[in-house]
Order: C-alpha cells, then sequence, then structure tokens
C-alpha cells in the first residue's frame, strides 16, 4: 500500500467534521434546538430538554475552558495503549459539557478553566492502515503544552 | 395502597466466590431470606430476581432448585440499582393487594472481566473517543473539580473509606474486613490522579433477598419487631445543563421519600448509600439534606456519620467494603437496615435504630431511595 492510498478516517461517523487542511481544526458536530435554545453534544434527533424533533445541526466552535482533569494510570478494561494518559472535560461557551482525551500537555500546568482547543490524534489504524482519528483538546497556550502526544 | 412488611433478609457473603456458581449464590441467600421470615416457598405468590450481566433468565436459573411452583418470576436489570429496582417492584406488587407474599433476590458473579452496557462498536467507539465508560476516570474528574470549587481535601474523601473499612470489619458478610489508615488509602495503587485504589468499591460476587407481605400475612409469622415500608422512590435525571440547571435526581428522590414517610432527614437513625468511590458519600449527605453544597467533607471530618455519630452512613462497610455485585447491591442494604431495626447488627448495632434510608444509584443515572421503618 502506499502513503496515497492512506486515510485519516474519523472513528465514529458524525461525532466531528475532519480538518479541512492538513494543520487545521476538526469541529464538534452537534444540535441546537430552535425553540427552547440548548445545545447539544453529541447531536441528537430530539431535544432532550423539550422534546422538539426538529433540531438543526451545528459545528461549535473550536475553544472552550478546561472543567477538570485527570492522569489515567489505571485505564478501562480491555485499553491496550500507552499509560498514563490525561482525560479531561471541556466547557463549550454553547453550554455543553465535553469528555475527552487530551493532548500535547505538561500536566503539571494544567489549570482550572484555562483555555483548550480542539485537534485530531490517531487512535488507531484499520485492517486496511488507515488511520481511526479522535477529537482531543489541547491548551491554547504554549507555555502549558508538553511533548506528550503531540 | 396498603402497608407492606419486611418479614425476612438472607444474604451470601460478598466477595470473589469462585466456590458457588450464580444459581448456587443466590439459593443460599433466598433459603436465608425464607427461614429468616418463617415463610414457606410455597406461600410465595411472585418473585423479582435483580441481576445485571448474569445471563438470561437468572431468576429460573436460582429458584427451579428451590421448587418450581409455577410463580411468575421476573427478571430486573438497572445496572447498579438493580436489587432497588427489584425489591421497589415487590414492594409494589404488596401494596396494590395484586399479592400477599413476595420475594425480592439479587445475585451477582462479576468476576474479573470489565462491564460494558454495550457491544455495539458504534457505541462503544464513541465511549473511547470521549474517555467514557471509565468510572475510575469520571470519578477522579469529579473529586477534582469538587477539590476545586470547594478546596477540599482529599484527606475527607481518604476519610470515607476509612471509616467504611471500620465498619466492614463489624460485618461478617462484608467483602473486606480489614482496618485502613488514611496513610494507606493515600499509599494504595493510583488510579486516576488523585484517586487510589482505595477509594473505589471491589469487584464481588454475592446475593442477596428479601421477603415482603401484607401486614396480615406478617402478623402470622413474624415473632420479633415489625418492619415496614414507609416510603419507595424511583427517578431518573430529568434534564438539566449549564444552561437549564436542575436538582440532583438523589436530591428529587429524597424529597419525594420524605414526603411519603412523613419524616425529615434527621428523623433517619442510619442511612446507607451509594459509595462506589468515596466522593459518592460526600455528595450524598448533602443530596440527601443533611448538610449544603460543599459542606460534606465536614461531616465526615467531624465524625458525624460513623457509627456512634450523629447519622451513621454505610454500617455495613458500604459498596467500598461490603462489596458490590450489582443485582444484589440494593439488597444487601435492605438486609442492613432490617437487621439494624431488629437490634441485631452485633458490633455495629447503631443505639436504638428505629426507621433506616436505603439509597442506590444506577448508570444512566437512576436514583431509588426506601425508608424501612419499626
Amino acid at each position: 500500500m502506499t502513503t496515497q492510498e492512506r486515510k485519516q478516517i474519523p472513528i465514529v461517523d458524525d461525532l466531528f467534521a475532519m480538518p479541512s487542511a492538513p494543520d487545521g481544526q476538526p469541529r464538534l458536530i452537534g444540535s441546537r434546538c430552535p425553540v427552547c435554545g440548548e445545545y447539544f453534544f453529541p447531536k441528537r434527533a430530539i431535544c432532550a430538554n423539550c422534546q422538539n424533533e426538529d433540531l438543526r445541526e451545528v459545528l461549535f466552535g473550536q475553544r472552550g475552558e478546561l472543567y477538570s482533569f485527570t492522569l489515567v494510570r489505571i485505564p478501562p478494561f480491555g485499553y491496550k495503549g500507552p499509560l498514563p494518559y490525561a482525560q479531561g472535560q471541556i466547557q463549550l461557551p454553547e453550554g455543553p459539557l465535553v469528555n475527552c482525551l487530551l493532548t500535547d500537555y505538561d500536566y503539571d500546568k494544567l489549570q482550572f478553566g484555562m483555555e483548550m482547543e480542539i485537534a485530531v490524534a490517531k487512535l488507531e489504524e484499520d485492517a486496511e492502515g488507515h488511520e481511526l482519528m479522535a477529537y482531543v483538546y489541547r491548551p491554547v497556550s504554549k507555555d502549558a503544552r508538553g511533548e506528550r502526544g503531540s | 395502597m396498603r402497608e407492606v412488611a419486611v418479614v425476612g433478609v438472607g444474604m451470601t457473603r460478598f466477595g470473589r466466590r469462585d466456590d458457588k456458581t450464580m444459581p448456587e449464590l443466590g439459593v443460599e441467600a433466598t433459603l436465608n431470606a425464607l427461614r429468616d421470615s418463617g415463610i414457606a416457598w410455597k406461600t410465595v405468590q411472585l418473585a423479582y430476581c435483580a441481576a445485571a450481566n448474569q445471563g438470561l433468565a437468572a431468576g429460573t436459573r436460582v429458584l427451579e432448585a428451590i421448587g418450581m411452583t409455577g410463580i411468575p418470576i421476573i427478571n430486573v436489570e438497572n445496572a447498579s440499582a438493580s436489587g432497588s429496582t427489584a425489591f421497589r417492584e415487590a414492594y409494589l406488587a404488596v401494596a396494590s393487594g395484586a399479592y400477599d407474599v413476595a420475594l425480592a433476590l439479587g445475585v451477582g458473579k462479576i468476576g474479573k472481566g470489565g462491564l460494558s452496557a454495550t457491544d455495539d462498536v458504534r457505541e462503544t467507539n464513541i465511549s473511547r473517543v470521549m474517555g467514557l465508560n471509565h468510572a475510575l476516570s469520571n470519578f477522579a474528574l469529579k473529586m477534582n473539580r469538587r477539590m476545586h470549587d470547594y478546596g477540599s481535601s482529599i484527606d475527607s474523601f481518604a476519610r470515607i473509606a476509612v471509616k467504611n473499612h471500620h465498619h466492614g470489619a463489624l460485618n461478617p458478610y462484608a467483602q473486606i474486613q480489614k482496618e485502613v489508615t488514611v496513610e494507606e488509602v493515600h499509599a494504595s495503587r493510583m488510579g486516576c490522579d488523585p484517586l487510589t485504589v482505595l477509594h473505589m468499591c471491589p469487584i464481588s460476587d454475592g446475593a442477596a433477598a428479601a421477603i415482603l407481605c401484607s401486614t396480615d400475612v406478617a402478623a402470622k409469622c413474624t415473632k420479633g419487631p415489625l418492619i415496614t415500608v414507609a416510603a419507595s422512590v424511583f427517578k431518573t435525571q430529568a434534564y438539566r445543563s449549564r444552561n437549564c440547571p436542575g436538582p440532583d435526581v438523589t436530591e428529587v428522590a429524597a424529597k419525594e421519600a420524605y414526603e411519603q414517610a412523613g419524616m425529615g432527614p434527621w428523623d433517619m437513625d442510619l442511612v446507607q448509600v451509594h459509595d462506589a468511590a468515596t466522593i459518592e458519600e460526600v455528595e450524598s449527605y448533602e443530596f440527601l439534606g443533611y448538610c449544603k453544597y460543599g459542606e460534606g467533607e465536614r461531616l465526615i471530618d467531624e465524625g458525624a456519620t460513623q457509627i456512634g455519630g450523629k447519622i451513621p452512613f454505610n454500617t455495613d462497610g458500604g459498596l467500598l467494603t461490603r462489596g458490590h455485585p450489582l443485582g444484589p447491591t440494593g439488597l444487601a442494604q435492605i438486609w442492613e437496615t432490617v437487621v439494624q431495626l431488629r437490634g441485631q447488627a452485633g458490633p455495629r448495632q447503631v443505639e436504638g435504630a428505629k426507621v433506616g434510608l436505603a439509597h442506590m444509584i444506577g448508570y444512566g443515572d437512576v436514583a431509588v431511595i426506601h425508608i424501612l421503618k419499626r
């Protein structure tokens, strides 16, 4: 297989839009309810707040605040990747709280409320050698970035 | 709705039970409950069996070994809240007058493997991407944020583990019967910073059962004090978000339970709660109305929730040391509450206990609360 044939594929459809340029950022795909104004991530068909069935698909902005974080040393059952890794929760300005893996961080410099931005990272390869990609978040501040996961 | 009595409780020791199959554990707990009640199996008219990840038709696999009497046997699954759900369904069946005698049984052999809500790769991939489906990290995220918001010390959470190890050491059915210190909790293996493994409940096997009946039937079979159900409430989390704030599902369930019972939090003599991680017990002090948000740490720091304190919590050791085989856990709480209200808890006895509350949370934000009284 040549490198040209290797593609980057989102690991789950309809969760996030891949970046349009190689150094670009992805966008989380969600829903907005035009009746009550709630935003949802991931996207859903029926409003959880008011049960309106006519939700609009939205692309979220690329930044949010770090609500909480932890360094995972004992992973979930079946996980075979490198340890430890950081997991976080990102408070999007639109409302949803997004669970995610973190990348490109210096763990000791992570702070509650710090500005984070979305990126993509390879989770694994499929049988054809395509890279299965997930969205991740990293600190906007260069000072809080590290070598890990970059 | 008529009054319902709890006339018999039984359980097995929780822990790694490689010595028995799941149905054998279920039989042991059911026979213990029947003997405790003085009611014959052929008198039981209906059975609910709580089981999570135990294969098909767990209830019939257990109860055929006791006797095939032709009664309806209904299997119940509600993750951690399965046993409490089975108890509530048995309560409703008797309270409605449709049945006079019902069994609520919980069985679980969880073994060493991981628990997964689904095998559909489209769902599990989302969990992996979002870092969900990992109880340890989700509790650690919550703990870190709480320490940031309220300035809590990790020592307060460790004291929950110390207290529940102390209570478990007094319970012959507990999985872990060993005291620990705050230093030992901190020094145990790090799971997800700052949560070490002693902040988390173990994986368990076991079974627990309760016999519920009308007060007429109870009058004929019970020699000891009559224990009745003063409240039974089941809620799922109503939608809330940062933009639509609302109460936690446990707060909603507790308010309704206190109303049903005509009592308040301080009318309880003891409380059992879902402490899969130490932080959950601290939160439950607030959700059940014992203190304001952010003050839960003070209750444990002052010793208010240990046996002998103002309001003892998890007198049998809780999930942290009695163990948590999912299906049976809510019924183990009922076992402990009934034993305490009868004054039969030995070294764990809460002096003069007359009212007890049992609370479970299940996956997907389910809360079940029962109040029992003598």
